[in-house]
């Protein structure tokens, strides 16, 4: 019972982190780079509502959301206007350090105005139904749910629509995808929009979880990465199943060696990933998003 | 119908074409052949509006086309099929035609797609396969397609025969002839020079980025220095 406890516990954080996870490998399939600022529209999605949750706003928590997800669009589409837009013709390296240094300047920015101490959001929350031994808290409930919805969402959009061809098209190839007449410039926008939201609702729904701290989203940020390369680079149903894995492996883990060395599974994973499996799980020599 | 007056454009430093004049008649074929390098391809990139003219004008009907992007383009009825890497192998052949759906209404796009299933019925089976897992005769037909779903004035078609066998080489000039003959213009890069100038109304000699020779298709297939440096004999 405490095995799938820990099991169902890692599927409902996996869940989570596997919204991250998307949203980088979309970024990366379409703009060719990793965004290490990703971390930080997570940590700017959960203080966000914290912000509006707070005065002069003070808005009820689940009203806040809303605003909070528009501000962490508008950091996303910010970033991409004004660094990586310019940058988009110089190497991948090139944009790769821009975003580490961005995420620096937002996360200094975090601490500049919230304080580097831990915060959690003033709320009754945290009760949990029993099943038959079994704890899940609302909040569980809720990542669950979410990841669900957003994945379900995520897959009509990217197989049923215009917009979601339009943006395979632009990951396959950008030049073909010029040539082809479709819009590259909104699918850009677009990108970094699902990527926002995912980032940003997933950031509070684990902030609800824990707590807020300014540096959570480098934690999160390496956690999507590792999820990323288990899924193979690119792979929007890759990044789901490796958010899944990195998820399960860390909260089973807890079982074996102490809870604080929980993120220790991360790095491990990525140090293996890179060295026995690189092109991940569902990777293969034609890249683009399936 | 399509003008270029006197165009000079490259790459960078590079001038690829010099004070180029290409003029395509409506309804016409009209074929450039030249060795490698000679700027064949970017003329198609610079009609297409991928490459921006450094000099000279593009006239499409009158209008001065030369700043206008490939989306623009298109809605103006000029299509361009480059060569090789020409479908997105990781959409599906219905997902791949669906993206002509930017610029025609779904009921149109449904019309219109009974007429490709008719052109190539081994479609039919495939429309939910990968178009990476076609091979490369059968992904240049699916690039072909969008002609038929767009329905342009002016087609830029480069090496339709890139790496194709010669009996789907055949296969894909026929299409194009009885696409002609429905009133397109094709603007046509051939590395096979026989095959480009058999079907061609007229044709361009290109050299380095110069109009070197210019007559009709038969004109220039019996020309004996077109035949020395082009036709091998």
């Amino acid at each position: 019972m405490y095995y799938l406890q820990l099991f169902i516990n890692g599927i409902v954080a996996g869940g989570v982190y596997a919204l991250f996870a998307v949203g980088l490998t979309m970024v990366y399939s379409v703009f060719r780079f990793i965004n290490f600022a990703h971390g930080e529209l997570i940590a700017w999605g959960a203080y966000g509502v914290l912000l509006f949750a707070s005065p002069p706003f003070s808005l009820p928590l689940w009203l806040s959301v809303f605003p909070a997800i528009l501000l962490v669009i508008a950091i996303a589409l910010l970033q991409n206007h004004m660094v990586f837009a310019p940058l988009r013709n110089s190497q991948p390296v090139t944009l790769l350090i821009a975003s580490i240094g961005l995420s620096f300047l937002l996360r200094s920015g975090l601490q500049l105005y919230f304080g580097s101490d831990l915060h959690s959001y003033q709320t009754s929350f945290y009760e949990s139904i029993d099943l038959g031994g079994l704890m899940i808290s609302y909040v569980q409930l809720a990542m669950l749910c979410l990841s669900i919805l957003f994945f379900v969402i995520l897959h009509l959009l990217l197989s049923k629509t215009l917009t979601g061809k339009s943006m395979r098209a632009v990951s396959d190839s950008m030049e073909l995808a010029g040539i082809y007449g479709i819009p590259t410039r909104k699918v850009s926008v677009f990108v970094w929009i699902i990527s926002a939201v995912f980032a940003a609702s997933g950031g509070f729904l684990l902030a609800l979880d824990t707590s807020l701290d300014p540096m959570m989203g480098l934690t999160f940020m390496i956690k999507s990465f590792a999820a990323v390369l288990l899924g193979g680079v690119g792979n929007v149903w890759g990044a789901l199943l490796g958010g899944l894995c990195i998820g399960i492996i860390e909260n089973m883990g807890t079982a074996f060696i102490s809870p604080g060395y929980k993120d220790l599974t991360a790095f491990v994973l990525i140090i293996v990933i890179l060295l026995f499996r690189p092109q991940g799980i569902l990777g293969s020599t034609i890249r683009g998003v399936r | 119908m399509l003008k270029l007056e006197s165009i000079t454009a490259g790459y960078g430093e590079l001038t690829v074409l010099s004070e180029l004049n290409i003029v395509v008649n409506k309804g016409e074929t009209v074929c450039l052949i030249g060795p490698n390098g000679a700027g064949k391809s970017t003329v198609l990139r610079v009609v297409a509006g991928q490459l921006l003219p450094t000099k000279g004008k593009v006239l499409f009907n009158n209008q001065d086309i030369s700043r206008t992007d490939c989306t623009h383009k298109i809605e103006q009825g000029i299509l361009f099929v480059p060569q090789g890497r020409n479908v997105f192998p990781s959409l599906s052949l219905l997902e791949n035609l669906n993206l002509c759906q930017i610029f025609i209404s779904e009921s149109l796009f449904q019309e219109r797609l009974d007429t490709v299933l008719t052109t190539f019925p081994w479609m039919k089976e495939k429309l939910h396969s990968p178009a990476g897992s076609l091979s490369g005769g059968l992904r240049q037909m699916l690039a072909l397609s969008r002609i038929f779903l767009l329905k342009p004035k002016l087609v830029l078609l480069d090496e339709p025969s890139l790496g194709l066998s010669p009996l789907v080489v055949d296969d894909i000039f026929s299409t194009i002839s009885t696409l002609n003959q429905q009133g397109i213009s094709f603007l046509l890069v051939e590395q096979n020079a026989r095959k480009g100038l058999s079907v061609a109304n007229r044709g361009y000699v290109l050299e380095s980025g110069q109009n070197r020779l210019t007559g009709s298709g038969q004109e220039l297939l019996v020309n004996s220095e077109v035949t020395r440096l082009y036709l091998g004999g």
